[in-house]
């Protein structure tokens, strides 16, 4: 069994039932996982931003920095491996807020926005969440079987 | 000076912890040689450099050390510079104290803290981070370039070293549960042991002879409004140090739980595109640092 850790502005797609992708200090960050179950396919990425207009340059070279052009490259990436929308199963994790009345640091809140606008454009639902908070996760996803496991404040759980 | 939240009953602290911390911070290692000989001289407007010198000569490695970090397009020098005295007269003091801090102070900031659920290398992440944030925000909001910025990013949560074991132990679930509810985490920090870390590392550095614009930032990161002359200082720190936790740099258990301060947001005019801005360039100028400073990813 082999872990792939997804970094911070990264992506990591598998269809080795050994692999686990694990990403690690979710934040206000999201942490999101696509599976299929049919074909066994799954993906993980883990967006700091909500859109990429904020840096187009960036977006570029690192498009899984944005929720918007991550999950595209996401999506693209898992759709050729086979994976289809109808069978897809997506969870998220993360979109924690610090203690902020003024609201200029509510970037989990956007990340979270921006990614339910782009599963609804894409006819997409989410199955599970865990968003919000103020707390710092870390995000699992077993390829073998589509299970997504959640560690945060000393314990873990699934999904 | 944090004050309590409304409605959460603060407890009297106990007296006899806070002697025990500020004990601790009496009983810290002296810095390393050479920061602690910059740190003599950082004062003196006519700095001996040939004392300087002599003492990195004793420290080959660690110098040649300060040498590739200054000589590294992060810092952009336009020329190489090649000796030690070199950086002393090409520097400046206190850019020189920066390259110092920054190749002597990583061993120290390492350390895992078990108080704040700190692994290894967190904190010398979350620090790195927060220094790196702090100039880009400088620069994107037009602030003249602030020496010595890059030191108290990188020192600001060293006293976290010091009250890490003391919220081990003294920390119950009763505090925790007061900063689930919205507490700052510095408050409950005060109201337990009756210093919180920004005070403890303010003291620490205070005593290994800082410049005292570095320690009443460090003292004042959570709390820049009552920085006085060295309010810029401590507002590039405190809003790099929000935005290092909403990215997950060098997380712990208290990591979302600080007050964002309305007043430095207003008074420097931050709108969230900005802020996205700086953590993206933050981003890449990372990548360089983690290997200059044996950060692992």
């Amino acid at each position: 069994m082999s872990s792939i850790i997804v970094d911070i502005a990264s992506m990591a797609v598998s269809s080795n039932p050994d692999d686990t992708l694990i990403t690690y200090s979710l934040g206000s960050c999201l942490g999101i996982t696509v599976y299929d179950p049919v074909v066994r396919v799954g993906g993980m990425i883990h967006c700091m931003l909500p859109l990429s207009s904020s840096d187009p340059q960036k977006a570029q070279t690192k498009p899984c920095m944005f929720v918007d052009s991550g999950m595209v490259e996401l999506l693209k990436k898992l759709f050729d491996m086979g994976v289809r929308k109808n069978s897809a199963i997506v969870m998220v994790a993360g979109g924690s807020q610090v203690l902020d009345k003024q609201g200029l640091f509510r970037i989990g809140e956007r990340n979270y926005t921006v990614f339910r606008k782009i599963l609804w454009k894409n006819g997409m639902m989410i199955k599970s969440e865990e968003v919000g908070g103020s707390v710092s996760r870390t995000m699992k996803l077993d390829i073998a079987t589509g299970n997504v496991f959640l560690r945060s404040e000393g314990r873990e759980w699934q999904l | 000076m944090s004050s309590s939240q409304p409605g959460i009953p603060a407890s009297a602290p106990d007296e006899s912890i806070r002697a025990q911390v500020l004990l601790a911070i009496k009983n810290q290692p002296a810095p390393h040689p050479l920061c602690a000989s910059v740190l003599s001289q950082i004062a003196n407007p006519n700095a001996d450099y040939k004392v300087l010198a002599q003492t990195a000569q004793y420290d080959p490695g660690m110098t040649a050390g300060v040498l590739k970090l200054a000589n590294s397009s992060l810092f952009g020098t336009a020329r190489a510079i090649d000796s030690f005295q070199a950086a002393c007269v090409r520097l400046g003091m206190k850019k020189l104290l920066d390259m110092v801090v920054a190749t002597t102070m990583p061993e120290l900031l390492k350390r895992g803290i078990e108080g704040y659920a700190m692994g290894h290398d967190d904190l010398l992440k979350h620090s790195v981070w927060v220094a790196v944030a702090a100039e880009e925000l400088a620069r994107s909001l037009g602030i003249k370039r602030q020496d010595m910025l890059f030191t108290v990013g990188l020192l600001h949560d060293t006293g976290k070293l010091i009250t890490g074991p003391f919220v081990k132990k003294h920390f119950s679930a009763a505090d925790y549960e007061r900063h689930q509810k919205g507490m700052a985490f510095d408050a409950t920090e005060l109201a337990t042991l009756g210093i919180g870390h920004a005070e403890a590392g303010a003291l620490m550095l205070d005593g290994w002879h800082f410049p005292e614009e570095i320690v009443t930032a460090v003292r004042c990161h959570h709390e820049p409004e009552h920085a006085g002359p060295y309010r810029s200082t401590a507002s590039l720190i405190h809003v790099a140090d929000i935005l290092a936790y909403c990215i997950g740099a060098g997380d712990g258990l208290d990591s979302f739980q600080y007050h964002v301060s309305a007043d430095c947001v207003a008074r420097m005019k931050l709108n969230a595109a900005a802020i996205e801005g700086v953590a993206c360039r933050v981003f890449d100028r990372m990548k360089g640092l983690n290997e200059l400073l044996g950060i692992d990813c």
